[in-house]
């Protein structure tokens, strides 16, 4: 396979609080072979502003993501959040064939590695029982896996890729693709719900005696997380991508 | 007729652009399942949602089941008597002293366990509301797949009322625990009348 | 000022144990639609039919009023027009004096909710009876409804039964809904049989005929409508459709999309008035037709009121119908609300996680969690947050837009969570440190692991 120029798009908090997320990604990508190219002046692609309703404040966030992003065949990222902003609310802004590049040329890590990668097979091993948390953007936005709502044949990406990994047992939650409560500036805001929400998820996923939650958003992950560690559980939270690159 | 104006006005001058309609080509549709299936798919469906289903074969069955079903009873049967409710005006008191009553259906709709009733066959527009029991009766003939069917039937139906009756009255908004009669009738028995049988009226 | 749907919902959720009633019970209403429209292999071309239907309704929505109006008309009906809710009001209130009437039953219409017809009315001394039990339980509770389908859903039933030894007189301590739904039957029957004038919503009205269709699984409203001399049906101007066969579409939709039953009990055909009797339809406006010339937000005039948003929405789902404020709550309700009033409503769009379940589950396909997103952009561009807000989201945008400062206030901020958490772990000033654990900091962030191993 010819080794394609892949932009590694880390989001600004898995920059900050989550680097093992982007390095499994990183690893991951170029083990399958990728030209992985890791723009150093990437900041954020400026969803956690538009989703607060201001999104004339993100200029500086979309020049920054198109000067950083230009020249790759293909960006991806471990999070289906960002990637559907970017595919979404991306403007042409001054370059207007560049934007409209970047956003047919964005994915997300898993449907990157399914969908163009096109994988089948993964050295990967991680023996345990994992909960798989189904994130919404992920899910309902980019159309990652089918969705209980529609009449459609079940798939899923991720599950998919999973499947190839040694040794683990993958378990859904009873319900399979309720939102955990993250939901961005929802998760302060709205403090009360989006706490019950969580805790409902995890509940769930409790009762199925998972190791771990695995997901392919790190910001549900990180709100799951929050919660886990104050009821003192031993359940851990890993993204996706640290347990396909897992040996 | 100020605001008739206005309201159109607004109407007009906020509406997009004409976005034109095709037409509804529901006879490709992959859900017409087999003509012999539909009655087995309406009598599943009709006890589904509360009613009990029944299929006679002859007139003489057929009188003798009313004979023995409203024994006793306050009863108005349209079915045999389909001017009954003209010869004698009833106010809203009377009225609800109905116990049974019983119609003629014009068809029956296999998706659904729906029944259509027009004007003509409930005499009263409140009977099939109001009595404590009621029964339907549909010749077997008389069924269509699905309520797109249904509706090309009804096309060009003036009458000036007609419902689709599926099961009893019902609710479910006390902690969503379903009760049959809420208001209206407490059973609805379906009578199939089969191959034997006339038409309804 | 009023209460706000986050301080509303927190109210909500101090009962834990009622909230995930609340959530099973609705999401149990969830499943049911969920086998009901996988049983039907074109259910996703029916909601494509839906959608077109109503687009191309909207689209040419006054010649289809006029044809509506031109139908009824010859059928017998009288025709009225509301501007607004005090219109709608006034015109029902006119024509309740006008028939001389004092005995009035009404069964359920979230279009007169909308309009607080039963307080304009009672402000005038004319009693309304609401006649569907949910809508009933909760008049007699002095409440509005707090879901459009399940008026009662934030209800127990042990509550119910004391509201109706209250009012009714049933016996103290018997919570059987089959009892109490019987006792709701004797009470109600008495009224139908003395009421004079009935008011209804509607489901449908269609264009070709002049007829309206209005859906019940009690059979109140045909109880109501039958029994009395005179029929109000009150309808919003997007209810129209424009002919007898698109009803096949909207019928096999509505019930499954609303409890997951193939149909309603009873689907009622209004084309003339019995002899007699009277029919008045009041069309109204209510900012519909500003709704209609905003292209972001029109989609939102296709709704058929099932209540599909209600049930799988999670948010929904935990804090109930009444933390929303408005007459209809829920996705939808906060999609409709911002037009009625940006400014009360301005907490709305964002009582939600975008999750995009209300979308998927709409029959009508409105794209609900988008419009959620665009009153999002409309409230920030009106200004109807404080300036802290504004200016802390300026700030941020500042940050994010600068590689150089964004790297240091990273740096700073993991700095302080591992040298001094008690800063940020505060739960006065830190809602997400309430219930949950901040994120560890780790002393690298990405780019500073890449730039020095990276680029092995």
């Amino acid at each position: 396979m010819p080794s394609m120029k892949v932009g590694l798009f880390v989001p600004c908090y898995i920059d900050q609080f989550y680097p093992q997320v982007a390095i499994a990604t990183l690893q991951l990508l170029q083990k399958l072979g990728c030209d992985v190219v890791v723009p150093l002046e990437q900041t954020c692609c400026g969803q956690p502003l538009a989703n607060s309703g201001f999104s004339k404040l993100t200029k500086g966030c979309e020049k920054n993501f198109v000067a950083n992003f230009a020249g790759v065949d293909y960006v991806v990222a471990p999070s289906g959040s960002c990637v559907l902003h970017i595919k979404e609310h991306l403007p042409d802004g001054k370059s207007p064939s560049l934007s409209t590049h970047i956003r047919s040329t964005i994915y997300e890590l898993t449907e990157f590695l399914t969908d163009v990668l096109k994988v089948e097979k993964l050295e990967a091993y991680f023996p345990y029982k994992v909960g798989f948390h189904n994130s919404c953007h992920g899910q309902r936005g980019l159309g990652l896996s089918s969705m209980t709502e529609l009449n459609m044949p079940g798939f899923s990406k991720p599950a998919m890729l999973l499947g190839m990994v040694d040794g683990i047992q993958v378990q859904l939650p009873e319900r399979q693709d309720e939102c955990c409560g993250f939901g961005g500036t929802f998760c302060v805001f709205e403090e009360a719900v989006s706490v019950k929400m969580g805790k409902d998820r995890i509940r769930e996923h409790q009762s199925n005696e998972v190791d771990v939650i695995t997901g392919c958003d790190v910001s549900c992950l990180m709100h799951l997380e929050g919660l886990l560690k104050r009821q003192g559980s031993k359940i851990r939270v890993m993204h996706i991508a640290e347990i396909l690159n897992c040996q | 007729m100020k605001a008739r104006s206005i309201i159109l006005d607004k109407v007009r001058n906020s509406k997009p652009s004409f976005i034109p309609l095709d037409d509804i080509k529901y006879s490709s549709m992959v859900c017409r399942t087999d003509r012999n299936n539909w009655w087995s798919q309406f009598r599943a469906l009709a006890e589904t949602v509360g009613a009990s289903v029944i299929r006679l074969d002859s007139q003489h069955d057929f009188q003798q089941f009313i004979d023995e079903y409203c024994e006793g009873q306050a009863i108005v049967n349209l079915y045999h008597h389909p001017d009954a409710p003209t010869l004698m005006p009833l106010d809203n008191t009377d009225l609800a002293l109905i116990q049974s009553a019983v119609m003629p259906a014009a068809f029956a709709v296999a998706e659904n366990g729906a029944l259509w009733l027009s004007e003509k066959q409930m005499g009263i527009r409140v009977l099939p509301f109001i009595c404590e029991q009621l029964v339907l009766v549909v010749n077997e003939r008389e069924i269509v797949a699905n309520m797109h069917e249904a509706y090309e039937r009804i096309t060009g139906d003036l009458e000036g009322f007609g419902v689709f009756i599926a099961g009893p009255s019902k609710t479910a908004d006390i902690e969503q625990s379903l009760v049959i009669g809420a208001h209206g009738p407490k059973s609805l028995t379906v009578v199939i009348l089969g191959n034997g049988g006339s038409d309804p009226a | 000022m009023k209460k706000k749907h986050a301080e509303l919902a927190e109210v909500f959720n101090a009962d834990e144990s009622m909230t995930d009633w609340h959530d099973e019970t609705l999401w149990w209403i969830r499943q049911k639609r969920d086998r009901s429209a996988h049983n039907i292999p074109e259910w996703e071309q029916l909601r494509q039919w839906a959608s077109d239907i109503k687009a191309h309704t909207l689209s040419n929505l006054d010649y289809y009023l006029e044809e509506f109006e031109r139908n009824a008309i010859a059928n017998g009906i009288k025709v009225h027009w509301a501007r607004d809710a005090a219109e709608h009001n006034a015109i029902i209130a006119g024509i309740i004096r006008e028939n001389g009437v004092s005995r009035v039953v009404k069964s359920k219409s979230m279009l007169t909710e909308e309009c607080h017809l039963n307080d304009h009315l009672k402000d005038l001394g004319i009693e309304v009876v609401d006649t569907d039990l949910g809508e009933r339980i909760v008049q007699l509770r002095d409440e509005p409804p707090s879901h459009i389908v399940l008026p009662a859903i934030h209800l127990k039933k042990e509550e119910v039964s004391k509201t109706f030894h209250q009012k009714l007189g049933t016996e103290l301590g018997n919570h059987d809904p089959v009892y109490l739904t019987s006792a709701a039957r004797d009470h109600l029957r008495e009224r139908f049989i003395e009421a004079e004038l009935a008011i209804t919503g509607v489901n449908f009205a269609v264009a070709n005929t002049g007829e309206f269709v209005v859906c019940t699984n009690e059979g109140n409203a045909d109880m109501g409508a039958h029994l009395a001399k005179v029929h109000i049906a009150a309808m919003g101007i997007e209810k129209l459709i424009p002919s007898q066969k698109h009803l096949g579409v909207f019928t096999r939709l509505l019930a499954r999309s609303a409890t997951g039953q193939p149909i309603t009990a009873y689907t009622s055909h209004f084309r003339t008035p019995a002899r007699g009797r009277a029919i008045h339809i009041v069309l109204v406006d209510n900012g519909r037709s500003r709704l209609l010339g905003q292209e972001d937000f029109r989609n939102s005039l296709k709704c058929i009121r099932c209540g599909a948003c209600f049930n799988t929405c999670p948010v929904y789902r935990r804090s109930g119908g009444h933390s929303y404020h408005t007459a209809i709550a829920g996705p939808i309700g906060s999609i409709l609300s911002p037009n009625l009033d940006l400014k009360a409503n301005a907490d709305l769009p964002f009582a939600s996680t975008l999750c995009g379940s209300c979308s998927n589950v709409c029959p009508v396909k409105i794209n609900i969690h988008e419009q959620l997103w665009k009153w999002r952009q409309v409230i920030a561009d009106k200004k109807q947050f404080g300036l802290f807000k504004r200016l802390s989201m300026r700030v941020t945008a500042t940050v994010l837009s600068s590689p150089f400062v964004y790297r240091i206030t990273g740096r700073m901020a993991r700095w302080v969570l591992r040298n001094w958490p008690a800063m940020i772990n505060r739960k006065s000033i830190n809602p997400w440190y309430k219930q949950r654990e901040m994120p560890e900091a780790p002393k690298e962030s990405f780019r500073e692991w890449y730039v020095k191993n990276g680029q092995l």
